[in-house]
């Protein structure tokens, strides 16, 4: 047991000062307290029944805790998650493999060792709140006992779930990767929308909050706990409640021992799942995988011929790119995108999006992080060729590569709406490739990279919100904002050079 | 051809990995010994052009490196101790990805990237997935980028490991052949890799130069302190425990053991010459220090 303990420390030690986190902490501080309900602007904060709870202690905590709970579970996901993949790549994961622990014991340290880094940042939470609630809302006594039960009976059980999530999604290479990230935001916006937003630990606080509801406001129906944006009037004129605290009843913490139980549960499925790093089979040499793709010789063949270093440097680059992608996964796409331009069939376009979206993510995060995780660095910074030509030469090459799977839909667009939607569609494309190196290069991990990908295509190319709709079908485009989508690319590419240049390898 | 002026480079304040260090380096192999943490990957790293120095200067040909990389880097091979590649890409693919970052002639680069597959016996597996080689053949792999551009300077940490016996010895007259021609300094653990091969030895302790010269001149400074002899247990740790022991082989009764001493250690214990190892050995438990 004291190994046990000892072991989850370390591990929580070495975790909570990682750069990732930190910049979690930060987001996770930024929303909640952004749209901490504050009664002089127009906010994004919790209402019951058109409702608003006054802001005394009780309130407070629990619509921190709320909005929390669901930054906590998605966006903590993609922050936390990493640490097995981590044991894996620096070859630590080698020497765990051989040592006595089993697999649940390796997997309950790090979902531990992850929960007790946000239960630190829960906590660096309720000090703000806790300040926040003595400097701004004096109106009420502050009420340390209404405070603290929200954040140790509703938010710690999730943050608890969220760590076995990080831990079931890190212990197999095969789910830690984009496949993974894409199931989880999945599943997360699925269960979320199943539930109407009666979280697991929260049903009982609804209950509670709904005896202190007035006649008319219990008279309704679907009185559920939800998340609104309204505009100060409408805010300032809905009636409020007043509510003293949650009250830890049975049910409370039966709530409670749900989600514990369902963490241990979803450890101990992971144990399944988890390979224990199994080495790499050994290699025959005689019949060892050879390229799926042509090689750069056949392919590139006029390499001979070609003067300019760079252009050569660039065609390598062109096949380093699309070595990372299933040759017939590419072959398909490329005919679904021209299958559309001749027949107009949803199904088609349907199941041809879904493609892109995950080839995309998986070329663009890798492409950010592909020198640090396959560990070159100390091979190429020694060459006469400068790092930021090989920035912009991997930028264009990848840029290339991607587009070359939304051929079809790039003349579509053209053909169909305009040819700013084309440059657009094009110059969207471009700003991922940076976006993938700038943040490849600060936090040497593709998770962030990954979490913002897909946050904006469920919100733009899925949802139709134009603003982000950057693969340009719905988005009212016009050439402001294929330059500003322009210069954001310009600066992202230029930050990642002076980052490369001083960033030290050793 | 590579002159080394008080060089020192901290990572931490107060902390000297390299400390005012001087040498002057010529073609031929130089081996590099040292501890771990004695600075011998800070040194090659800052030769690799890697890191820069918080002082002293580096110059190659009389031009400083240190303010001009650029100069050294198209006549320079590196082999780091820790590396990767890309493992999508066939050990062809990767070395001419490399070759174009050290902005070599397409005809050139062709030509040396068959002679080294061949000479490094990676020739049959040449189109493989480099993510499917084995430890030493990935390691053959870092020696055949250093070796691309023929480099007047090369630098190789660690090279032999991973290798096989066999390996390591067609490695061995590899670098003899090419040490005529250019300066090759070669960093290992394995100090016999480097008695066989190295015209000049240097030796590292603490951030120090504690030793550069010829391994004659190294085994001569011990000329006549090194004994050897059959030991019972309790003579054994009376040897270990003075930090005399260089050498200690269990015997059916006792130990066999090489040490070193100024003087006859015990009655039994007869002068034997100096091997590369002994000197290593003794310089780096500072035993001179400790004896006089």
């Amino acid at each position: 047991m004291i190994h046990f303990i000892r072991g989850t420390w370390l591990d929580y030690q070495v975790n909570l000062m990682k750069k990732r986190n930190i910049a979690f902490l930060c987001l996770l501080l930024f929303l909640s307290f952004g749209f901490y309900p504050v009664p002089e602007d127009g906010y994004f904060t919790l209402s019951i029944a058109g409702h608003l709870g006054e802001y005394n202690s009780a309130w407070m905590a629990v619509t921190y805790c709320f909005l929390t709970t669901i930054v906590m579970l998605f966006f903590g996901f993609y922050f936390m998650k990493g640490g097995i993949s981590e044991d894996r790549q620096s070859l630590r994961g080698k020497l765990i493999a051989s040592s006595h622990i089993c697999n649940v014991e390796y997997l309950s340290q790090k979902t531990l060792s992850c929960f007790l880094v946000l239960a630190t940042m829960t906590f660096i939470g309720l000090l703000c709140a806790i300040a926040l609630n003595l400097l701004m809302y004096t109106k009420y006594p502050f009420e340390l006992g209404a405070f603290s039960v929200p954040f140790l009976v509703l938010l710690l059980p999730q943050a608890l779930l969220c760590a076995a999530f990080c831990t079931l999604f890190d212990a197999h290479p095969k789910l830690s990767g984009a496949v993974g990230n894409v199931t989880y935001f999945f599943v997360f916006v699925a269960i979320l929308g199943a539930l109407e937003g009666n979280i697991p630990g929260f049903v009982e606080l609804t209950e509670q909050i709904r005896t202190h509801l007035p006649q008319e406001a219990l008279s309704r129906s679907n009185l559920n706990v939800g998340m609104m944006i309204d505009s100060e009037e409408n805010l300032r004129a809905m009636p409020t409640i007043f509510w003293s605290g949650l009250v830890l009843n049975a049910s409370v913490l039966n709530d409670c021992m749900v989600s514990l139980l369902m963490s241990a549960g979803i450890v101990i499925l992971a144990s399944f799942v988890f390979d224990r790093f199994a080495l790499e089979p050994k290699v025959d040499t005689h019949n060892a995988k050879t390229s799926r793709w042509p090689s750069v010789k056949s392919v590139f063949f006029p390499n001979l011929f070609i003067k300019s270093t760079a252009l050569r440097l660039f065609l390598c680059e062109v096949n380093l790119a699309a070595k990372q992608v299933n040759p017939t996964l590419w072959i398909v796409l490329l005919a679904m995108n021209f299958a559309i331009l001749l027949v107009q069939d949803n199904a088609i376009t349907t199941v041809m999006i879904g493609i892109v979206f995950l080839l995309n993510l998986g070329v663009l995060g890798k492409v950010g992080v592909r020198e640090e995780v396959s560990k070159i660095n100390l091979v190429l910074n020694y060459l006469p060729t400068s790092s930021s030509l090989r920035l912009l030469l991997q930028v264009l090459a990848t840029w290339l590569f991607v587009c070359s799977t939304q051929l079809g839909s790039l003349l579509w667009l053209g053909v169909n709406l305009t040819l700013l939607h084309s440059v657009y569609c094009l110059i969207g494309v471009l700003m991922w490739v940076n976006l993938s190196m700038l943040l490849g290069t600060s936090f040497k991990n593709r998770h962030i990279f990954d979490l913002l990908f897909l946050f904006v295509w469920y919100l733009g190319p899925m949802n139709g919100l134009s603003q982000l709709d950057f693969i340009g079908i719905t988005t009212l485009v016009d050439a402001k904002s294929v330059m500003l989508l322009s210069l954001a690319s310009v600066a992202m590419v230029c930050i990642t050079m002076v980052l490369r240049k001083f960033r030290v390898y050793v | 051809m590579l002159e080394i002026h008080a060089l020192s480079h901290q990572y931490k304040k107060d902390h000297f990995v390299l400390a005012d260090i001087n040498l002057s380096l010529e073609k031929g192999v130089v081996g590099l010994l040292g501890k771990n943490g004695a600075g011998k990957s800070s040194l090659m790293n800052i030769l690799a052009t890697i890191i820069k120095p918080s002082q002293g200067d580096v110059t190659y040909h009389g031009v400083s490196i240190v303010k001009k990389p650029q100069s050294i880097r198209e006549v320079l091979g590196y082999l780091p101790q820790y590396f990767g590649v890309y493992d999508e890409l066939s050990a062809v693919e990767f070395l001419h990805y490399i070759a174009n970052l050290k902005k070599l002639s397409p005809q050139f680069a062709k030509q040396q990237i068959a002679s080294l597959l061949d000479s490094l016996n990676l020739a049959h597996v040449a189109n493989t997935k480099l993510g499917s080689y084995s430890g030493g053949m990935r390691q053959r792999i870092g020696i055949a980028q250093a070796l691309l551009n023929d480099p007047k300077v090369l630098i190789i940490d660690e090279p032999t490991v991973g290798l096989d016996p066999e390996e390591r010895n067609e490695f061995k007259n590899l670098l003899s052949e090419m040490a005529a021609e250019r300066l090759i300094l070669l960093s290992t653990h394995i100090v016999s890799d480097i008695a066989s091969i190295a015209q000049q030895v240097a030796i590292m302790r603490q951030g120090n130069l504690a030793f550069f010269g010829t391994p004659t001149t190294l085994q001569s400074q011990f000329q006549g302190e090194i004994w050897q002899a059959e030991v019972d247990f309790e003579q054994y740790n009376e040897i270990k425990r003075k930090g005399m022991l260089t050498h200690a082989q269990r015997q059916d009764v006792g130990y066999f053991v090489r040490c070193i001493a100024k003087e006859r250690p015990f009655d039994a214990a007869l002068s034997s010459a100096p091997t590369l190892e002994d000197a290593y050995l003794a310089i780096n438990k500072n035993h001179r220090g400790a004896m006089a």
